[in-house]
């Protein structure tokens, strides 16, 4: 009872009057931290940052110390999965981009379903120094070539097969002017024989000749096989107009056709081994 | 006393080890030569002549032999053609370098370049020209010359690669020896 009456007890409620106080304010501030506590958490924070940077040092500290060897152990582990994880991830990546250049052949075979065609072959190699950039790839007779196969790759005609082996075969690309391809402008059907020339070789293009000298060719028409030599199947992409000229007798023109494969950095091609309208052998 | 030397530097290990190193170098250069679809020296001539330098007639015919194959299946050409021209060319440097030339880097730069130039030549010749194909120089300049320029600047490497390879491995020192024995009477005993 004395308590009740002395100044202690005054001052105690004084204290509970003023948090009830500041707790009413708080609420009604809605979420704000009220000043007097704010500026006490401006003036603390420094201190508190650097007690508790401290802190988490020590417990660093001493984490390390009483778990190095499940750290170690742990570190072991999850190098060892990185490892794994990276060799997947490069796998996955080569598998990923084989399949999209399978798919692009498979692309092929959808469009032009009376192809027959070969599973797509590694090149292996180029001709050293050759003008037409000529090429070996993996595949032979046993594998279902034939010699004068037409290749292709799955953006356009490639060549055709001229030197067979039981596992390999070397390939004349549509840049030699040891080729001659009946050919179509996609648009106008406008026809033209198509095959290399050494001036146009040099800059990965070849010759599409006898054209009308007053031919309605324009850059970059598409060109297509008509098929009608029966050495290549028709409808084909060749590649696309760069440039039209006058020959030089002057009596037909010519365009230069920048093939749509690039010849000089092919990766994989097919062969078409049969397809409608394919001439005998002995034709 | 000639025989007897040849005797102590005949290594037959080393012999072995020596043709291995060739066959590897060789293997290598045909396979980067078939590589990649842009003009590039034929590595196969340097190598070919600096072996053949080192070597007698008829291992400098074995070599040009292989070398020559191995051109021609790179280059796409009938096989055969470029061996024929390279055991020449071998057998050639060999005697070349027995009875005449000493063993430096700028002999072995200019007969490259000659040799070069032949081979050149003679795939221009029987496989352009002769087709008649039209702008068929650009051929010429635009790739065979080229070639033929990188070719005889890659026969100083390689010349310092094979020189090496035959000191270490004592064909060079036979040669010398055998080149010695030349000008002593008693060389007629030497069995080489």
């Amino acid at each position: 009872m004395h308590f009740l009456k002395s100044k202690k007890f005054k001052i105690l409620l004084w204290l509970l009057a003023l948090f009830i106080g500041l707790m009413l304010y708080a609420v009604f501030m809605g979420g704000y931290t009220i000043s007097p506590v704010s500026m006490l958490q401006t003036l603390t924070s420094p201190v508190q940052k650097a007690s508790n940077s401290i802190s988490e040092r020590v417990e660093y500290g001493l984490d390390l110390f009483r778990n190095a060897e499940s750290y170690y152990e742990e570190n072991r582990a999850l190098r060892q999965e990185i490892n794994t994880l990276h060799t997947q991830l490069s796998d996955y990546e080569a598998a990923k981009e084989e399949l999209a250049r399978l798919e692009a052949f498979i692309g092929i075979k959808e469009k032009h379903d009376d192809y027959s065609m070969t599973s797509p072959f590694d090149v292996i190699g180029y001709v050293t120094n050759d003008p037409y950039h000529n090429f070996m790839i993996d595949g032979g007779s046993e594998e279902g070539v034939s010699l004068y196969d037409p290749v292709v790759s799955d953006l356009g005609l490639v060549g055709v097969v001229t030197e067979l082996g039981a596992h390999t075969s070397t390939v004349t690309t549509i840049l030699s002017p040891e080729l001659s391809i009946s050919a179509c402008v996609s648009s106008t059907r406008e026809k033209g024989i198509l095959t290399g020339s050494v001036a146009l070789a040099m800059d990965g293009m070849c010759k599409l000749q006898y054209l009308e000298k007053d031919t309605k060719l324009k850059k970059d028409r598409v060109i297509l096989t008509t098929g009608e030599n029966g050495l290549f199947p028709g409808g084909y992409v060749i590649g696309y107009v760069k440039e039209i000229a006058m020959d030089d007798t002057g009596l037909t023109a010519y365009a230069a056709i920048e093939p749509a494969s690039d010849l000089t950095h092919l990766s994989m091609v097919a062969v078409i081994t049969d397809f409608n309208g394919k001439a005998e052998k002995s034709e | 006393m000639m025989k007897q030397n040849y005797q102590k530097i005949r290594k037959p290990h080393l012999q072995i080890l020596q043709w291995m190193i060739y066959a590897i170098l060789l293997v290598v250069c045909y396979i980067w030569q078939t590589s990649g679809s842009m003009i590039k020296p034929l590595l196969l001539i340097p190598i070919g002549l600096c072996i053949a330098s080192h070597m007698g007639e008829i291992r400098a015919m074995l070599i040009g032999a292989a070398c020559g194959v191995l051109l021609d299946l790179a280059c796409g050409k009938l096989i055969g053609s470029n061996a024929i021209c390279m055991i020449l060319l071998c057998v050639g440097t060999s005697l070349l370098y027995h009875y005449l030339l000493k063993q430096k880097w700028f002999n072995m730069l200019w007969l490259t370049a000659l040799c070069a130039l032949i081979q050149g030549g003679m795939d221009y010749l029987f496989y352009y020209v002769i087709w008649e194909h039209e702008n068929v120089s650009l051929i010429w300049e635009n790739i065979i010359l080229p070639s033929c320029w990188m070719t005889a600047l890659s026969s100083v490497p390689i010349y310092f690669i094979i020189h090496g390879i035959a000191e270490t491995c004592g064909s060079y020192r036979e040669q010398k020896l055998e080149k010695a024995s030349l000008s002593y009477p008693e060389s007629k005993d030497v069995d080489v």
